[in-house]
């Protein structure tokens, strides 16, 4: 049973680029870009599939505009052949409901076994894709997953993935999506045979007309009002109380601040 | 006439509720107070006694009924949440918690409802008819504040602050017990769940993280430091002077020559706070810092700051959480 | 005037740093520290192909054009300057000559392990009397019994001590001076051919450098790479180009990555109540480093393209190369000033970019010897717009 593997790819800014808020309607993010980490790790995972049962098929897509085809270059450099380059800029800024929906447009037609996308992005940190996904195309999904048994022959698959404290084991038959967790794999170094590919690779452009989307269905139900600068550390809180009362009153400053768990 | 709707996604994973769906339910109440909404809060666990617990924040409580909703599955919650929007009305808004659960199900639920959905919210509120909300984005980078142009809505929220909020009038809930259909064998068997085992944590991806300092006095207290690591399952780091010392192995080394790292917790202990050592955590969300000189440069980069003697502090902390995670 | 790089080369700087980022940056300062050349990394690197950069791909290589490698140079950079050192001598230097001008069994013995970094090439120009001077090369290579005996000590060898293989210049009549010069190829194992002393270099650790002594050693003629002999010269000012622009690119990494490093510094570190990225003696450092460093950089990828257009460049590498490790060594001085008393601990970054710094102004040609070849070239021919 050759299995058919796609895996959902984002370009974001590295998560060391200034981003820096101007105005309220200004965000000046640094010309430094990657494939989005968690991305990265669906990648690796797929290829180490592959790895595990040579028949299968890996396709990596990307929505968006020139951005995105430098996600698939990085695909490519890592390992994988097939890459689909759909949407245009305006996609970018569209809110996930409208990704998604593109996303389902070329990727529900090919039918794939498993869906990989990373546990959220690095620019908007949304996480929301993978899950819309899944409903659109109608599989079930695992959110989280830290490590994923495939068996083609039964079509059937296990899974663990992360919550609070925990890692639940899970059991079920393909198709499946699952967003991908830290240590699901660890993405290899790209070798230089597959570089110099990657650098010559030709990725074509389908524009989401072509997939049956019309501006309703990329419309957000959401706007952005205004950006803001992210709080900065304040003055620190000295606890003066005598002990062990400041002790008591630092575990409830953590509990409040919720990072306790 | 029936006004909106807002639905709470009550976590219900063990015994009561846990101090962030409370604080949730609390928010969602002020936020229905300004429009008179209806408060439902939407429990799927099947224990009875979380009735009482969550009665008293909500309108509305609404119980989804069916022995296989017991433990969470998002297929068959999912399922189920479907049939009581059809039987109860759908929500303009929808709010869990941003934990494992309402990550994985609610943008999920918002496409089923052809509504949006946002994560990890941090603060919400009303603009005229539109609710308002803002969440971090560029792993906290920057801030956006969105606005809902087109309900209903669904979010996930990191924290449960409202501003302009109005406290509803407290009614006597009404409890409403709705038995659902869940087809055999629908969604994913749950083979084990297993407590994640406390071994080293590799700190780079440690959500929290305890460290020492030549302020430890010794090599052997750092012990201390490892039990208040292990009791929050976070990471231990040491300042360069100890590993230098030998007290520590290099893999631990937080600083500039060593690892630069920025957890959720960051606990110094008995760490003066040279800027090398500063540069290599000072992106962490919250920064304690614990040192018997009170002139320590650490309290400068910190958030909260306990001045004394850290074999006396550490363990006192230790014990402490130990009994305060043992309620949540 | 196009001063974009592609795509497609951006895409190759970013493949390169992330390699750069994480497999040599976390083992910088411990290569500095011990000194030792770092030869699980060295595998690693090998694995990933890029010590095929330049050579074909039937070899292993990956044919990588001159604008593409330049990118790769300066990215190495960025990571451990006595890494790059030993790599770029493997990649360019060490395997040039065999690549070039090798029979097709010395590059399946030589050029296909090297590429494989299996085994560790070098090339030897420089001798205790001579390094910029060629036409000073005291080393022999005497036609005898179908082969030539080959007799001298080069000193100031990169990878010396730990080469397989290496490309030496000898002169087969020292009374030709220059017009003598041929590139040899010297196995390791062959009679006579061993390590003399290992230099303990004030910065570049990780690399090893040291003194080959050739004593009569023995090679077949056909270990005389090019036409000759008496071409050594000619060979040497095509690659020196190439050597002298990767130079220049080094030194534009590490006065970068210097200047990023005290950036940090300077927007952490308080004098008087204000971090001392607010004080203007502070910020007109890195005004001037910046405005030399784009000046040095822009330089040196023009003198790449002219390069790859094969147009004649010989001055415009030269002063890409003067310009550019002049500029780095103003840049790790003024770091260490931004660091202040802190600059002199070894703990910190900018002891080791000093160090590292000092020996751009030698490598490929001393800093004065270009001096006075470039002013007496000014002189004879004045200025393109003149």
């Amino acid at each position: 049973m050759t299995l058919h593997c796609v895996v959902c790819i984002k370009q974001v800014p590295d998560h060391e680029a200034v981003v820096r808020v101007e105005s309220e309607q200004n965000l000046f993010i640094e010309d430094r870009y990657i494939c989005s980490f968690y991305d990265e790790i669906a990648i690796e995972a797929a290829l180490r599939i592959k790895k595990d049962h040579p028949d299968t098929r890996i396709t990596a897509i990307s929505a968006g505009g020139r951005r995105a085809v430098e996600a698939l270059r990085r695909a490519v450099a890592m390992g994988i052949d097939e890459v689909f380059h759909v949407g245009d800029e305006s996609i970018e800024s569209a809110g996930s409901m409208a990704i998604a929906r593109v996303l389902a447009a070329k990727i529900g037609p090919m039918k794939p076994d498993l869906v990989m996308c990373g546990k959220q992005a690095g620019d908007d940190d949304m996480g929301a894709v993978g899950p819309m996904l899944a409903e659109l195309l109608g599989m079930v999904h695992a959110n989280a997953v830290l490590s994923l048994e495939l068996n083609p022959q039964n079509q059937s698959f296990e899974l663990d993935r992360k919550t609070e404290g925990e890692i639940w084991r899970l059991r079920g038959s393909l198709p499946l999506l699952i967003g991908v967790e830290k240590g699901l794999a660890e993405p290899h170094v790209p070798v230089v045979t597959r570089v110099m590919k990657a650098m010559k690779a030709k990725i074509e452009n389908e524009p989401v007309s072509k997939l049956g989307i019309g501006d309703h269905d990329i419309e957000s139900g959401l706007q952005r009002v205004r950006y803001l600068q992210p709080p900065v550390r304040g003055e620190v809180r000295m606890l003066q109380a005598e002990f062990p009362e400041n002790v008591e009153e630092l575990v409830r400053c953590l509990q409040d601040n919720g990072v306790l768990s | 006439m029936q006004a909106g709707q807002i639905w709470v996604l009550v976590d219900a994973r063990r015994d009561g509720l846990t101090r962030s769906t409370e604080k949730l339910l609390q928010a969602a109440g002020s936020l229905a107070g300004v429009k008179d909404m209806r408060l439902t809060g939407l429990l799927m666990s099947q224990d009875e006694k979380l009735i009482e617990s969550v009665s008293k924040y909500v309108d509305h409580l609404l119980w989804a009924r069916h022995p296989d909703l017991t433990t969470y599955e998002a297929t068959r919650w999912l399922h189920a949440i479907k049939q009581l929007f059809q039987s109860r009305g759908r929500p303009e808004i929808v709010l869990s918690s941003a934990h494992s659960i309402g990550l994985e199900l609610m943008p999920r639920l918002a496409a089923g409802l052809q509504g949006a959905y946002a994560g990890s919210v941090v603060s919400m509120g009303w603009k005229g008819e539109a609710l308002l909300f803002k969440r971090p984005i560029f792993g906290g980078r920057a801030y956006e504040e969105l606005e809902v142009v087109r309900p209903p809505v669904v979010l996930t929220v990191r924290n449960a602050l409202v501003s302009g909020g109005k406290p509803r009038s407290a009614v006597v809930a009404e409890i409403d017990e709705a038995p659902v259909d869940i087809p055999d064998g629908l969604g994913l068997e749950i083979v084990s769940r297993e407590q994640t085992s406390r071994g080293k944590l590799e700190l780079l991806e440690a959500e929290r993280v305890v460290a020492g300092g030549r302020g430890m006095g010794a090599e052997e207290n750092f012990k201390l430091i490892e039990d208040l690591a292990a009791c929050l399952g976070a990471g231990v780091g040491a300042s360069r002077a100890v590993v230098d010392a030998g007290w520590r192995s290099y893999d631990e080394q937080i600083g500039k020559s060593g690892k630069t790292i920025s957890p959720a917790l960051y606990v110094a202990c008995g760490i003066s706070g040279a800027i090398h050592h500063v540069l290599g955590m000072n992106t962490s969300k919250i920064i304690v810092a614990i040192n018997k000189d009170p002139e320590a440069p650490i309290f400068k980069n910190a958030d909260y700051g306990l001045v004394g003697d850290v074999s006396k502090i550490v363990p006192a902390i230790t014990e402490a959480l130990a009994k305060c995670l043992q309620k949540e | 005037m196009d001063f974009k790089f592609t795509e497609e080369q951006e895409f190759f700087r970013a493949t390169v740093k992330d390699a750069v980022n994480r497999l040599i940056k976390p083992k910088i300062q411990s290569i500095d520290e011990t000194d030792d050349f770092p030869m699980d990394l060295w595998k690693e690197f090998a694995s990933l192909g890029y010590l095929g950069l330049r050579h074909p791909e039937i070899y292993g290589g990956m044919e990588a054009d001159v604008m593409t490698s330049m990118i790769f140079y300066e990215e190495l950079a960025r990571g451990s300057c006595g890494f790059a050192m030993a790599v770029t001598m493997q990649i360019l230097m060490g395997t040039y000559f065999i690549g070039r001008f090798g029979s097709e069994e010395i590059k399946q013995r030589v050029l296909v392990p090297a590429i494989r970094g299996e085994k560790i090439g070098t090339i030897c120009f420089t001798e205790d009397q001579s390094g910029s001077d060629l036409g000073g090369t005291r080393t022999t290579a005497v036609e005898k019994d179908g082969g030539y005996l080959i007799n001298g000590r080069k000193n100031w060898i990169t990878n010396g001590p730990i080469c397989d293989f290496c490309t030496v210049m000898a002169t087969v009549d020292p009374a030709k001076g220059m017009d003598g010069l041929s590139f040899f190829l010297v196995e390791k194992g062959t009679e006579g051919f061993s390590n003399g002393q290992v230099i303990h270099k004030l910065g570049s650790h990780g690399s090893v450098t040291g003194e080959l002594i050739f004593d009569n050693v023995w090679v077949p003629k056909e270990n005389l790479l090019g036409e000759g002999p008496g071409n050594g010269i000619k060979y040497s000012m095509d690659i020196l180009n190439e050597v002298r622009v990767m130079t220049a690119l080094n030194a534009c990494a590490i006065a970068d990555a210097a200047m990023n490093d005290a950036r940090d510094y300077a927007l952490k570190r308080e004098a008087f109540g204000k971090t001392i990225s607010k004080y203007q003696l502070i910020r007109s450092k890195f005004a001037d480093h910046w405005a030399w460093y784009e000046a040095a950089r822009l330089m040196a990828y023009r003198a790449a393209w002219m390069i790859q257009e094969a147009i004649a460049c010989q001055h415009e590498c030269m002063l890409a190369k003067m310009l550019a490790t002049e500029m780095c060594q103003s840049a790790v001085d003024q770091a260490c000033r931004i660091y202040g008393g802190n600059s002199f601990a070894m703990e910190y970054a900018p002891q080791r970019y000093f160090r590292d710094a000092r020996f751009l102004l030698f490598g490929g040609g001393c800093h004065e010897v270009l001096q006075n070849t470039l002013g007496a070239a000014f002189l004879r021919k004045g200025s393109a717009e003149r």
